[in-house]
């Protein structure tokens, strides 16, 4: 308790507050613009957060990531066009509410839903993590090994479009994680004699061309649309008591949906939001009125949407497996602070981590208070060309690569990950899986040749702990989860 | 898609090719966890191709087609040359340089192009290098 209120005084430091403000109000623009997304955004900070302290780095990171995913909703009622994939099932009803001059309440709707969404992702936060946290205590090499294993598996089995690609996106990320030293050794591999390559791929660099650079390219092989034909908003950004106490319960249920979605690896904004679209349904006595404009319809996604936020925090900080892309970038940013995820963070880093927990539940209070009062103006920013934003978000990439290291290499690095990163979305690879094989690659190599050094070669040492067995156990699980899912699909369409 | 995939398939296969070739220039006792890594992707791209192949042709879905190829290839070339002009020009001046190029290709109109490219340059510089104290790279001009 005592370092949840001391987590709470600091974060009502002048330095943390700006931060969470402005980085909220750049993630709710980064959001409401479709084409970006919150990964873009949080690539692109990481290297302004770079001098900052570690909690007002994070908070700053976490604000791009909640108002990310709260500012999707704004284009999606406004333009039905959702700023991320997170917000599709939202403009199901929300554009139908614009559509019949309802524009301000469903921006209310969202505001208030991703606020019930995000406050209790914070809760699960607090009580989740500390005791998962506790359990990564009892893993040697050997369980680090697996569990980078599970990690990749699992983001490579549920996220991506076919699972052989998913797993060959996470392969290829391990291959490419061997470039730099070797971790026993001490051996340079695959450096071409760069002293910039010994650490291996610059992280940072990396990041922001596979998820920055790699959009400016979508972007610019796409026509470039006029977007002025957009939907105003004409009443007003607010909701009666009548309503609150509709959208309430429907809130309530479909957050706690996505806060479990947000700590499954893998799963994500986008498969909780339809989730908590279905549910909001299912929940709802007019079923008929949803698709014809209800804020119901608007709430359950929106809700479900921003508990993915916390939800999603809880493994990425307790074992360092991120669920998704934004996570996973996160959890870049956490090492350059650096911090590793674990027990660690919850003892001798306490003070950072309850910091960046009341940060977070700022965050979302920001973010409630600024969607309310200043939506007109975000509105109208989405409207922005993507003329526009192709030169500028590659300019942000250059000076973003370029800030951790001072070294044009990295800028180069970006530039050949950004276009990497364009294929590997053309050939629907997973470019999270990319990134979380870059990041759980060293940790599983180093944990390998650590047991079998430690073991004198005998790889049975691998499978010596329960731990092990049990982290083995969900790898094959994930990898089968698709198998078994289109088994029972199967069967219950032969029942109908 | 079919001829998409297959096309990922050979060039899965020579990203592993070339890995192998840089593995054998290593000294032995630090081969053997990349020639896992590089052996499992090598596999997985096997079992792909063997299934692309397998599979029937669907034209439809095919990722690269209608694409505006030649604003891509513009955008690509001037952020190509961009990235060349920053060690020459300095940060400041190559970017204003490259949003003012950038958007007039687009076809964004003069006046704007001009306002953006130049109140951009002017935000950017004050917010990372002055205020935030980031570092911007560094030429002959600024």
């Amino acid at each position: 308790m005592e370092n949840i209120l001391l987590g709470f005084a600091n974060a009502f430091k002048f330095v943390n507050l700006v931060a969470a403000f402005l980085s909220v109000a750049v993630g709710i623009v980064i959001g409401s613009l479709p084409g970006l997304s919150a990964a873009m955004g949080v690539a692109l900070l990481i290297p302004i957060t770079f001098g900052m302290p570690a909690e007002t780095a994070l908070i700053a990171l976490a604000g791009v990531y909640c108002g990310a995913m709260y500012g999707g909703s704004i284009s999606a009622i406004l333009l039905h066009t959702p700023g991320t994939s997170s917000a599709a099932a939202t403009a199901i009803d929300g554009y139908q509410m614009t559509l019949k001059g309802q524009a301000g309440k469903a921006l209310a709707t969202a505001t208030i839903a991703s606020f019930i969404g995000g406050i209790l992702s914070s809760v699960a936060l607090y009580t989740l993590s500390p005791p998962l946290a506790s359990l990564a205590l009892k893993f040697g090499p050997a369980e680090y090994f697996w569990l980078s294993i599970f990690g990749l598996t699992i983001i490579a089995g549920v996220s991506a479009k076919s699972m052989l690609k998913g797993l060959i996106s996470g392969a290829l990320g391990l291959v490419l994680s061997t470039i730099g030293m070797d971790p026993m050794l001490g051996i340079p591999r695959f450096t071409f004699g760069n002293n910039g390559l010994l650490q291996g791929l610059p992280f940072t660099a990396t990041l922001i061309g596979l998820f920055s650079m790699s959009q400016v390219l979508l972007l610019a092989e796409k026509k470039i649309k006029d977007l002025k034909g957009s939907r105003e908003v004409k009443d007003k950004v607010y909701l009666s008591k009548d309503e609150i106490k509709r959208i309430t319960p429907v809130s309530l249920w479909s957050a706690i949906i996505g806060i479990v979605v947000g700590i499954l690896p893998g799963a994500g904004g986008t498969i909780a939001s339809f989730i908590g679209y279905n549910e909001a349904k299912r929940f709802t006595k007019d079923k008929e009125a949803f698709g014809t404009g209800i804020i119901e319809g608007v709430a359950g996604p929106e809700a479900a949407n921003n508990a993915v936020t916390g939800g999603s925090l809880i493994p990425t900080l307790t074992l360092g497996i991120p669920g998704n892309s934004v996570t996973a970038i996160l959890l870049g940013g956490l090492v350059i602070q650096g911090l590793r995820p674990g027990p660690d963070l919850f003892t001798i880093h306490g003070k950072t981590t309850y910091t960046f927990f009341a940060g977070f539940v700022i965050v979302n209070i920001l973010m409630l208070i600024l969607g309310l009062f200043a939506v007109r103006l975000f509105a109208k920013v989405s409207k922005v060309s993507d003329a526009v934003l192709i030169p500028i978000i590659f300019a942000l990439s250059v000076i973003g690569s370029y800030a951790i290291s001072n070294n044009m290499l990295d800028v180069w690095v970006m530039f050949i990950f950004g276009i990497v990163g364009y294929f590997v979305k053309k050939f629907n690879l997973n470019s999270a899986a990319i990134v979380l094989a870059l990041i759980l690659g060293p940790i599983g190599e180093t944990g390998l040749r650590r047991t079998l050094i430690m073991h004198k070669g005998n790889y049975m040492a691998l499978f010596g702990s329960t731990i092990s067995w049990v982290l083995i156990g969900i790898s094959v699980l994930s990898l089968m989860t698709p198998v078994i899912m289109s088994i029972i699909e199967k069967k219950k369409s032969k029942a109908n | 898609m079919k001829k998409v995939d297959m096309l990922l398939g050979f060039i899965l296969l020579a990203i592993c090719g070339f890995f192998y070739f840089m593995i054998s220039r290593l000294p032995e006792k630090a081969i053997l966890y990349p020639i896992f890594v590089t052996t499992v992707l090598l596999i997985l791209t096997l079992i792909h191709l063997i299934t692309t192949y397998l599979k029937k042709e669907d034209e439809e879905s095919n990722a690269f087609k209608g694409l505006e190829i030649k604003q891509l290839l513009f955008v690509i070339a001037t952020s190509g040359l961009y990235v060349v002009l920053i060690n020459i020009a300095g940060y400041v001046t190559s970017t204003v340089l490259y949003v003012l190029s950038t958007l007039f290709g687009l076809k964004v109109s003069k006046k704007a192009s001009a306002l953006i490219s130049i109140g951009f340059s002017i935000c950017i510089y004050v917010l990372f290098k002055i205020l935030l104290k980031v570092p911007l790279p560094k030429g002959f001009i600024i």
